[in-house]
Parts: C-alpha cells; structure tokens; sequence
C-alpha cells in the first residue's frame, strides 16, 4: 500500500512541472495567423537554413506564441523577422512577412483541379516551400 | 343442417373476399376529401402558404444551382493575370536540382539596393523576389510573373566572377526588368493552344490537357539554357535601357563598364560561352551603346 502511495506521489511530482510549463506555453499563445504563400516551412531554429520539422499549405493556420521558449535555461534570439509557433504537433520558427491575419486567397484554394493536376511529389512540396526561404524579397513604394 | 353451415360457409367466405374492397374504398373517399385543394385553394391564397411555397423552391433552386457553379468553378483554369508567378515558380521547383538554389549563402543586401534603384528610377509598387542560384549555367533572367511582381535569377558564380558591386547587379537586374516589361519572354514561351485554354473551365472535360503546360516548361528549359532572345529583342532592351539611363551618366557609365565586363569574360572564360547565345551579344551592345560621332 505504501509503494502505490509512493508511486502515486512520484507520478504527482513528476506531472506537475509540466502541467505547469504547458499552461504557461498556452497563456503565451497571442495570435493565429494563416500562411500567404503557396507553401512554407516551420523551422527548427530561427535561421533559412535549419532544419524543417514541416511543410504547410496555403491558408494553413498557425498558432504563434508571444516569446520563444528558453532551451536549458538560454534565451533564443528570434530577430525581429522570425515568429515562434505551433503546427499540430511541431513547436518551431517561421518567417514573419510570410504570415497574414485574415485567411488568403490561396492560389490552390481558387484553382484547385488546376492545381491538382499537376500531381507534385514531396519533393516539390519541400522544395516550393523552400523556395521562399531562399528569395530575396522586396518592394518599391512611393515615397 | 349441412346445406345451412355451407351457406354459412360461402357468406363468410363472400364477405371476406369483399371486405378489403369496402375498405379501400372508404380510405380512398377520405383521401379524395383531404387532397380536395380546390375547396380550400383560396383559404390558402389568404393564408399566404402558396408563396412561401413558392419561396422554399426557389431558395431550393437557387442553392442547387450555387453548389453546382461552385463545382463548375473548382474546374478553373487560370487567366492571363495569375498563371505566369505560378508557372515560373513551377519551373524553379522542378528545376531545383539543376539550378541549385538550396544552398546557404551570404546576404548582399540587395533587397534594399535594388529596392532604391527603382525608386530612384521611379518604378514604384512592383514586388520582386531574387533568387540566388550556385549554377554558372544561367546567369541571370527575368521570369514571367503576374502584374506589378518580378522574379529574377542571379548566378552567384558569376557576379564573383565579375565582381559586380551592388549598383552593377542592380543594373543588371534592371536590364532584365525592362525586358520583361517588353514582355519577350512571355512571348517567346506562349504557345496558341496554351493562350486558347488560359481563362478557360475543363468542367466537361474533367481533365486538363497538361501535355499543353509542360510543353511551356519546355519552352522555360529551352529559353533559359539554349535558345534566350534574338538580336531584334536584344538590341530594343539595350537602346531602352540606354535611353532610360541617359539622363544619370554615373550610371550610364556603370552599365556601359558592366557590359564591357560581361564582353571580356565572355571571351575568356569558356564556362561563360553560352551567354553570347542567350543575350546575343554584349561585343554588338557595346557598339548599340557607344554614341556615334558624326563626320562632317
């Protein structure tokens, strides 16, 4: 009876720590936006060129949280063009100027036999997401 | 006594074959009763049920006919407008592997270079995205895109070879940026089956004819690698951007070095043979660009 009450108290120990951090990961959730481009990436760190943990579509929701978590007990420098977000059930970065507010309209949403005709593998899912993390992006305005 | 249980017998057996007869009768009169609109036709007009009827049907019609060009129009093709970003973004996709653009490299910063070369010019609200690529194979182009964006291509390789600084890359993307605004190649790449079906719906068909799109990317490989433009093409971009630059001679002078530069690494340098094939020929720009003096 002793070792199940120990036991119990151990599990109770362990869990609450953690309970702890994911209600705090959830009350720093402050928006969610949607991805404008025809596909993107979710980022292992804040960088193009880390590691993908996943792809996304087009009007694929995201949700971004307020500051990225500190990883054993150092600070993660975002910048301010990166956002920390949730994916299902990937935690990762992605590049701010390719998010929006609203749900575009996605080129694959509003030609979509069009679209799927084309039959893209993986692949070329990776590398159109790819894709816009290697352009070098810009915009003349009127001044 | 046994001719009357048979009597019996037979009025039993009458009665139940009848029976069924008298009943359905019966439920029939009531029917004929309730089903009688006629009689109460005009409580019904009063009452206004006929309209909301009438209403329900058409609300009916009008969402049976809204799903049915919902369906129609997933089968859209797209117009004129919105193909080109997508096409050519398809074909950076597929040609991933032979451009090599997925590689990590230094920021030039030349998003704001050229950002403020066109302002100074004065072509504003354009959107242009520069790709990279670590290929000597294609040097640096325009790619069709959709209204008020560009995409252009840069061979990293190559504007080391030069050693280009950013206002000479900036240059060269605005060489690109006036032959795309002369639309050459979009018209070297369309083909009539291909304008025929832009805009259009494969609704009846269910298929779409993508022999057609993947004879454009051909036409992409073919423009970018082999074929470029003609000295007609050519000779109408350089007179337009000479013309254009004329009145900033800082920088009409840096274009005419940046096409000197081109013409001398194009002679010594064989990785760089095809360019006189693609842009026919920086030797004859040179001789376009330098003002003629008259003879008296």
């Amino acid at each position: 009876m002793d070792g199940l009450m120990n036991k119990c108290l151990l599990l109770l120990f362990l869990l609450f720590p953690s309970t702890n951090s994911l209600a705090k990961v959830r009350d720093t959730i402050v928006n969610v936006l949607y991805l404008k481009n025809i596909f993107g990436h979710i980022h292992l760190h804040p960088a193009n060129n880390s590691e993908t943990l996943t792809t996304v579509a087009c009007g694929h929701p995201i949700k971004v949280f307020k500051k990225a978590p500190a990883i054993e007990g150092k600070k993660i420098f975002m910048g301010a063009d990166w956002n920390y977000v949730k994916v299902g059930i990937h935690l990762g970065f992605i590049k701010k100027d390719i998010l929006v507010t609203q749900r575009p309209k996605c080129f694959q949403d509003e030609y979509p036999k069009f679209f799927d005709s084309f039959d893209l593998n993986i692949s070329e899912l990776y590398y159109w997401g790819r894709l816009y993390d290697h352009y070098i992006r810009g915009r003349s305005r009127v001044k | 006594m046994k001719k009357t249980i048979l009597l019996l017998n037979l009025f039993f057996l009458h009665f139940a074959v009848a029976a069924p007869g008298i009943i359905e009768k019966g439920q029939s009169s009531k029917e004929n009763e309730v089903l009688d609109f006629k009689s109460i036709k005009k409580i019904i007009k009063n009452d206004q049920l006929e309209s909301i009827v009438n209403n329900k049907i058409n609300q009916n019609k009008k969402n049976t006919n809204r799903k049915k060009s919902a369906d129609i129009n997933r089968f859209n093709i797209p117009d004129e407008r919105k193909i080109w970003t997508f096409l050519s973004e398809l074909w950076l996709v597929k040609n991933a592997q032979l451009l090599k653009w997925d590689f990590q490299k230094p920021d030039f910063a030349l998003a704001q270079s050229f950002r403020a070369f066109l302002e100074q010019r004065g072509h504003f609200e354009y959107k242009f995205k520069i790709l990279v690529v670590n290929t000597p194979n294609v040097t640096h182009f325009a790619l069709p895109s959709n209204r008020g964006e560009l995409i252009f291509i840069l061979s990293l390789p190559f504007i080391r070879t030069l050693d280009l600084s950013k206002l000479e890359i900036s240059l060269l993307l605005y060489e690109d940026f006036q032959r795309n605004e002369l639309e050459y190649f979009k018209k070297n790449v369309k083909t009539l089956p291909f304008a025929k079906m832009l805009g259009t719906n494969f609704y009846k068909k269910k298929k779409l004819e993508t022999a057609i799109l993947k004879k454009i990317l051909t036409k992409y490989d073919q423009i970018i690698y082999d074929e470029g433009f003609d000295f007609k093409q050519q000779f109408a971009v350089t007179t337009r951007v000479d013309s254009l630059l004329k009145s900033d001679l800082r920088l009409w002078n840096t274009y005419f070095q940046l096409v000197k530069k081109i013409a001398d690494l194009v002679k010594s340098n064989l990785l760089y043979s095809k360019y006189n094939k693609i842009y026919p020929s920086p030797e004859l720009q040179l001789g376009w660009l330098t003002p003629k003096s008259k003879k008296i």
